[in-house]
C-alpha cells in the first residue's frame, strides 16, 4: 500500500510538470520541445531569489512563475507562431532549437551543478493510517489539481477561455471573427510556461535540478501527456497518477533499474489500445 | 692590413656566432604546443575546469622561468584547450584536431574513463603521447586495445584500493557491520558494486542489500525504504551528483540516516553539502588529495587555491593532479630533448620522480596509481579520517550529521 500511495503521489508531480505541455499541445497542436527547459528556468530563477532575499520557494515560484511566462509570450509570438504556418515539423524544430539555446545559457551562467531548492516541509513526511506521505508530493500533486481546476474554469468560464477554445478549434475562423490569434497562443504559452516554472520548483525541492534535466522532464512529461491524451487537462493529471503508479511499483516487483523498459512498455501497450490516450482531451470539444 | 683586418673580422663574426649558440640559456625556439579536451561544461564541469587551473598553473610556472629547455633551447609552452561538453565522441574529435590542426605534440588528459578511454583510443591512432588522471585505473583500463597503451598513461587511483580505504574507514567507528549498496548502471557501477561484495567478506562485513538503479533516477522511496529496512549502518553509493541529491532527500524524508555514508562521484563533487543545502555533511569519499597527508607542496598548493575551490576538497585535489600531469610532460620533453613522439613517450615511461599528487612512476600497463584516502566533508572541507597508510586519522563524525 506505501508503494501505491507514493506512486500515485510522484505521478502528481508528474502531473503538475506536465500540464503546460497538454495546455499548448491542445491549443495549437504544438509539441513544445522547449517544455523541459522552462521548468528547469523556474527552478534557477526561484533559487536566485531564495539566495537574494530568502524566504519559502513555493511562495517566490509565484513572481518567477509569472516572469517565466513573460519570458516565453515574445518566443510564442515572434519565433513558433511564425513557423507554425510552414508546416508540423517547423515549430517542433525551431521549439527544439530553442531548448538547447535555454540550456546553454543555463550552463554558461549557473555551471552544470544540479540545484536543489529546501523548505522545512521537503523533506518532511506525514503518517496517515500508518501509511508515510511524502509532504512534498503531496503539495505537488495538490497544486496540480488546483491548477487542472482553474484553468478548466478559465478556458469554460471567461472570455479569454473561450478565444482560446475557438482559436484551437478552427485558427482560421477564429481570426475572422475578430480574434487575434497570435495574440492567443501568445497568451497560452505564457501561463503553459509559468506552471512549467511552477512544476521546476516542485521537482528541485523534491529531488534536484540542472542545465541538463529539462530533457528527462520532458521525456517524463510527455509520457504523461501521451496517456492522458494529448490536450486534455484532466487526462494529464490521470496519466501522471498512471505513470507514478507504474513506476513505483515496477521498481519493486521488477527492479529500478528496469524503470525505463516498464514505464515505456505500458505507454506502448497503452497507445496499441487507445492511440489517442485514455482521456477524451477536453479543450477541443 | 686589409687582409689581417678582413681576417678579424671573420673571426669576430664567427665567435659571436658560436658564443650565441652556446650561451647559459641557449637560444629561443619555437612554441611548443600541448593540447586539452576537457569538460568544461556539461556533468563533468567541475573536473574539466579544475584540471585546465591545474595545467596552466604548471606551464605558466615554466614560462615564466624563460622557457623549458628542450635539446638546450627555451621553448615557450602553449596549452590549447577545447571543450568536449563532457560528450565522448566529441572528446575523441577534439584530440585529432588538437594534433593535427593545432599542432599539440602531446595531450593532456580529461576526466572520467567515458571521456578518457576515447581520448586514449585518439592517442594510439595518431602516436602522439597523452597522460591522463581523475581516471579510475580499472576503468581506464577496461578500455586498453589488444596488446596494451603504447602512448596513452595514467595516474590516478586503483578502485581496489579506494575499497579498501572504504572498509578500513568504516573498521574505526562502531557500527552492525551491515551494508546496503546503491550502484548506478553506468560502466563503472556493477564494478565498484563487485569490489565491495568482494572486500565487504574480506573485512568481515555483510551487504545486506545490493540496489542497482538508472542514472537520472529520483524515485528512491521503495529502495529506501527497504535500505532502511534492513537495519544496515552503512551505505556506501556510487551516484552522480544529481541522483545523490535525490538520494539524500529520501533519506532525510524517511528518517534513514546511517551511521556511515560513502558516496563515490558525487561525494567528489566540490562544494557537495552546499549543493545538497547540507544534506552531505558528513558524507564519506574516497579523495587523493587532504590537509595532512604529507604531500609535496601541500600547504602551497591549499594556501593558493582554498579560496578558489571554496574549501580543501575533492576540486583543489583535482588542480594538484592536473599540474602534476602537466609536469610529468613538460619534465619528460626535457629529458626527451626532443619533440618527437616516440622520444616523448618512452620519456615519460621513465618518469620516477615525486610530484605534489604523488610519485610518479609508472607500470606495465602505463597506470602509476596515487594514494587514496577516505574524508569526511565537514561543512566545505574534505577532512582525512583515513591516512595513507589505512591507518585513522581524524575521528569520523557520526551519523551522517546532514541526515539527522
Amino acid at each position: 500500500m506505501d508503494v501505491v500511495v507514493q506512486g500515485l503521489l510522484l505521478g502528481g508531480l508528474y502531473a503538475t510538470a506536465a500540464l503546460g505541455l497538454s495546455l499548448v499541445f491542445g491549443t495549437m497542436r504544438l509539441v513544445n520541445l522547449a517544455h523541459g527547459q522552462f521548468l528547469v528556468v523556474g527552478a534557477y530563477l526561484t533559487s536566485i531569489l531564495v539566495s537574494i532575499i530568502g524566504g519559502d520557494p513555493l511562495l517566490l515560484a509565484i513572481p518567477v512563475a509569472l516572469v517565466v511566462g513573460l519570458l516565453a509570450y515574445p518566443i510564442q509570438r515572434y519565433i513558433f507562431t511564425p513557423v507554425m504556418a510552414q508546416g508540423e515539423e517547423a515549430p517542433i524544430t525551431a521549439a527544439f532549437g530553442v531548448g538547447l539555446a535555454i540550456q546553454t545559457i543555463l550552463i554558461l551562467v549557473f555551471s552544470s551543478d544540479p540545484k536543489s531548492l529546501t523548505a522545512p516541509y521537503a523533506t518532511a513526511q506525514l503518517n496517515l493510517f500508518g501509511i508515510p506521505i511524502n509532504v512534498s508530493l503531496l503539495i505537488a500533486t495538490a497544486i496540480g489539481i488546483a491548477i487542472v481546476i482553474i484553468l478548466t474554469f478559465v478556458l469554460k468560464r471567461t472570455p479569454f477561455g473561450r478565444q482560446v477554445r475557438a482559436a484551437s478549434l478552427d485558427a482560421e475562423a477564429a481570426g475572422l471573427v475578430g480574434i487575434d490569434v497570435k495574440k492567443t497562443y501568445a497568451r497560452v504559452m505564457a501561463i503553459s510556461a509559468a506552471t512549467a516554472s511552477i512544476g521546476g520548483v516542485l521537482v528541485a525541492m523534491s529531488f534536484a535540478i540542472a542545465p541538463s534535466s529539462g530533457t528527462g522532464w520532458l521525456l517524463r512529461a510527455f509520457t504523461v501527456v501521451v496517456i492522458g491524451g494529448l490536450g486534455s487537462l484532466p487526462g494529464t493529471i490521470y496519466g501522471g497518477l498512471i505513470v507514478g503508479l507504474v513506476e513505483s511499483v515496477g521498481a519493486v516487483t521488477i527492479g529500478p533499474q528496469y524503470r525505463d523498459l516498464v514505464v515505456f512498455g505500458v505507454l506502448v501497450i497503452i497507445l496499441i489500445v487507445r492511440p489517442n490516450g485514455l482521456f477524451k482531451k477536453a479543450v477541443r470539444t | 692590413m686589409k687582409k689581417r683586418m678582413l681576417a678579424v673580422a671573420a673571426i669576430v663574426a664567427t665567435s659571436s656566432l658560436l658564443l650565441a649558440g652556446c650561451s647559459a640559456s641557449g637560444g629561443t625556439g619555437d612554441t611548443i604546443t600541448l593540447g586539452a579536451t576537457l569538460p568544461l561544461t556539461g556533468p563533468l564541469q567541475a573536473f574539466g575546469t579544475s584540471l585546465q587551473t591545474g595545467y596552466q598553473a604548471a606551464i605558466d610556472e615554466v614560462n615564466a622561468a624563460g622557457g623549458l629547455d628542450v635539446g638546450g633551447t627555451k621553448h615557450q609552452i602553449e596549452l590549447v584547450v577545447q571543450d568536449n561538453a563532457s560528450d565522448g565522441n566529441t572528446a575523441a574529435e577534439q584530440a585529432k584536431s588538437l594534433v593535427l590542426d593545432s599542432g599539440a605534440i602531446a595531450l593532456l588528459g580529461p576526466a572520467t574513463p567515458p571521456l578518457t578511454i576515447p581520448v586514449s583510443a585518439a592517442a594510439e591512432q595518431l602516436g602522439v603521447p597523452l597522460v591522463s588522471t581523475i581516471t579510475p585505473i580499472k576503468g581506464w583500463l577496461s578500455g586498453a586495445p589488444e596488446g596494451g597503451y603504447q602512448y596513452s598513461w595514467d595516474l590516478f587511483f586503483d578502485e581496489v584500493q579506494m575499497t579498501q580505504t572504504q572498509f578500513q574507514a568504516a573498521d574505526t567507528v562502531e557500527t552492525n557491520k551491515k551494508v546496503v549498496l546503491f550502484t548506478d548502471t553506468e560502466e563503472d557501477g556493477p564494478i565498484q558494486a563487485g569490489l565491495w561484495a568482494e572486500n565487504a567478506k574480506k573485512y568481515g562485513y555483510e551487504i545486506v542489500d545490493a540496489i542497482e538503479f538508472p542514472v537520472g533516477n529520483t524515485n528512491f522511496s521503495s529502495q529506501v525504504a527497504q535500505a532502511k529496512a534492513s537495519g544496515a549502518d552503512i551505505v556506501m553509493a556510487q551516484i552522480i551528483p544529481p541522483d545523490g541529491i535525490a538520494l539524500l532527500k529520501e533519506m532525510k524524508t524517511q528518517g534513514y540516516d546511517p551511521q556511515l555514508m560513502f558516496m563515490e562521484k558525487a561525494g567528489n563533487t566540490g562544494g557537495y553539502p552546499t549543493i545538497t543545502e547540507g544534506l552531505a555533511d558528513g558524507v564519506l569519499a574516497a579523495n587523493w588529495f587532504a590537509a595532512g597527508m604529507g604531500l609535496d607542496r601541500e600547504q602551497e598548493f591549499i594556501d593558493l587555491y582554498k579560496d578558489v575551490v571554496g574549501g580543501v576538497n575533492s576540486d583543489l585535489g583535482t588542480i594538484v593532479c592536473g599540474y602534476t600531469v602537466a609536469q610529468v610532460v613538460l619534465e619528460a620533453l626535457t629529458a626527451a630533448g626532443s619533440t618527437d613522439p616516440a622520444a616523448l613517450n618512452d620519456a615519460i615511461g621513465k618518469t620516477d620522480k615525486t610530484f605534489p599528487a604523488t610519485h610518479v612512476k609508472f607500470g606495465a600497463d602505463h597506470s602509476s596509481p596515487l594514494v587514496v584516502v577516505q574524508t569526511q566533508w565537514v561543512g566545505n572541507d574534505q577532512i582525512l579520517v583515513t591516512n595513507t597508510d589505512g591507518s585513522p586519522a581524524n575521528p569520523i563524525i557520526t551519523p551522517v550529521a546532514g541526515l539527522k
